[in-house]
């Protein structure tokens, strides 16, 4: 499997991306964090995260980012203008892992879901610090989570694609 | 609870006395034999779940329980009962809790062929993960039995602790932790994992280990007849699906349900394929459901959910456990199931105050139900059809590659 980063020094990436691509590939934070982290930790959770490909969209006030992991799942960053990643969505055979893509709110989640009792096939939590929700239907996983906090002005969350 | 011990009452001394009582009871005294279960059939209890749970003030609401018996492969006495395991058309596979076996049925460890290790797996699920080893095991269903069934046992001591990779969210690794004391999955799918296991070494699914866990675990690849399986789909007959079959209930709730699992479609007088249609799913096991004129692509029929989780922003969640809906009144609702076969039904619902229902000791809600935030429509969105859709019908789970009336697997049929 090549590597995410071997797949960005190509010539296939949005220019407008390059410049922080630069600042990724020469010693960005040690931090691995993707919700709330800056874009440049989208390419390191690339990495992270085994991806093969990344590919840049332009949305409606904001950047979304996705790469393609594991058994054809995929793995979608939102990045604000302000350059922060205020949501993540997954979905795929197999989850990633959700240590790397929900980073500094990933506690917030194991506690919530520490005092779930009921569905291990659903998993919603909504609070001032992390919207997120995970479903798994028969073969593998769909989530999405976002930082209230980092929604930039305008954007519905549930909207995002 | 009353309705349960009554009927548990009836079969136990159905072989001594006759079966009646309350106004209904016959005038003279006549035997009555309660009929002998089918071979292909296992019964089913909607209640608050094992007993340690209950004792603790931690019972469940809305889960389907059966019991299963465990046996060393070849031996038909070194058995383990195992009550309360969930019964889960949203899952492929048997895992039971380690911690329900008596010292003296010891289950051997199966062993990745190419470095002879001992084979583990990691389950991940929404809210956690669970971990321990793969196990063979004979496993009797009713009346019908599965030999050298690969069994998911679920922290064993032998397993260690979990790899890095393994580890998502909360560990659900005990009976406290996962509400059951193990889980029987009998959806669409065969394999837990399936081919994807099979050609790629994946993280978070099987791992060989050299004593213990943690960071003596690789990720392995695992051929599909060693994979952690649905047993209903290796039995040597009515194998080509089943019908989970649970009696109506009333809106308000009540204290504890029956129903049955009958293995096999249209392959007995007990399991015909009548008044139904089935609705084909994609390779996730997901068909379409369309609400509030929305299509949700990826919404799926899982006994293994206790509620409805879907999303309305006129519903009112509850303050004290948004998980669920809370509406002042009990709301009828409706929403249209639609299989990638095109064939699609309407499906009237309802919708009640979680706060009440779970104020009750019940165990069953018809009217539970949460919300989720997955996108409004398409690919992403789910409309989760939990326990509360399976009340009052027949719910057909007829497996991948399987035919049943004119259709192929993976369908669902209602």
């Amino acid at each position: 499997m090549k590597s995410l980063k071997s797949l960005l020094s190509c010539s296939g990436l949005q220019r407008a991306v390059a410049p922080l691509l630069v600042s990724c590939l020469c010693g960005a934070p040690a931090s691995r964090a993707a919700l709330g982290a800056r874009t440049e930790s989208v390419v390191r959770d690339g990495d992270a995260l085994h991806g093969t490909a990344l590919t840049v969209t332009a949305g409606a006030g904001y950047e979304r980012h996705e790469i393609t992991i594991a058994q054809g799942g995929r793995v979608r960053e939102y990045v604000s203008p302000a350059g922060i990643v205020f949501a993540v969505a997954w979905s795929g055979p197999v989850a990633p892992d959700l240590k790397t893509l929900l980073g500094s709110s990933y506690d917030a989640y194991v506690a919530a879901a520490r005092n779930h009792r009921g569905s291990h096939h659903v998993f919603s939590m909504s609070t001032d610090a992390l919207v997120l929700s995970i479903a798994q239907p028969p073969r593998g996983f769909v989530g999405m989570a976002h930082v209230p906090a980092l929604l930039p002005a305008g954007t519905d969350p549930r909207a995002l694609r | 609870m009353k309705r349960l011990c009554l009927a548990l009452a009836c079969v136990a001394s159905a072989v001594l006395a006759a079966c009646g009582g309350g106004s209904a009871a016959p005038a003279t005294t006549s035997v009555v034999v309660a009929p002998t279960p089918a071979a292909n059939t296992m019964p089913i209890v909607v209640d608050q779940g094992p007993a340690d749970l209950v004792q603790a003030g931690l019972p469940v609401v809305n889960t389907p329980f059966v019991s299963v018996t465990l046996c060393v492969p070849g031996s038909a006495t070194v058995c383990q009962t195992i009550d309360h395991v969930a019964l889960d058309t949203g899952s492929s596979g048997l895992r039971v809790m380690a911690s329900a076996f008596d010292p003296g049925v010891v289950l051997p460890v199966a062993s990745d062929p190419a470095s002879n290790l001992a084979l583990r797996e990691c389950a991940q699920f929404a809210d956690g993960f669970a971990w321990g080893s793969v196990v063979a095991a004979d496993v009797q269903l009713g009346g019908a039995t599965v030999a050298s069934l690969p069994v998911h046992l679920i922290g064993d001591a032998d397993s260690g602790t979990a790899p890095d990779s393994c580890v998502s969210g909360p560990d659900e690794s005990t009976v406290f932790s996962f509400g059951a004391n193990g889980v029987l999955g009998v959806g669409n799918f065969v394999q837990d994992c399936g081919d994807a296991c099979a050609t790629g070494a994946i993280p978070g699914t099987y791992y060989a280990c050299d004593a213990g866990g943690g960071v003596a675990c690789t990720s392995v690849t695992v051929a599909t007849g060693q994979q952690v399986s649905n047993p209903v789909a290796l039995l040597a007959g009515d194998n080509n699906g089943l019908v989970m079959t649970l009696a109506s209930a009333p809106v308000q709730g009540e204290a504890s349900a029956t129903g049955t699992m009958t293995f096999g479609i249209g392959t007995e007088t007990n399991n015909t394929f009548v008044a139904a249609r089935f609705y084909t799913l994609d390779d996730a096991g997901t068909l379409v459901t369309i609400f509030d004129g929305l299509a949700q692509s990826g919404s799926f029929i899982d006994s293994g959910s206790n509620a409805l989780y879907f999303s309305d922003a006129a519903l009112t969640t509850c303050s004290d456990a948004s998980v669920f809906y809370c509406p002042s009144q009990t709301q009828p609702m409706s929403a249209v199931i639609q299989g990638l076969n095109g064939i699609s039904a309407s499906v009237d619902f309802v919708v009640s105050n979680a706060d009440q229902l779970l104020s009750t000791a019940d165990a069953v809600m018809p009217g539970l139900a949460g919300p989720d935030v997955t996108p409004a429509s398409g690919a992403s969105a789910a409309f989760d059809w939990g326990l509360p859709f399976f009340f009052g019908r027949n719910v057909y789970v007829l497996f991948e590659g399987r035919v049943a009336s004119g259709s192929t697997g993976p369908a669902v049929g209602f």
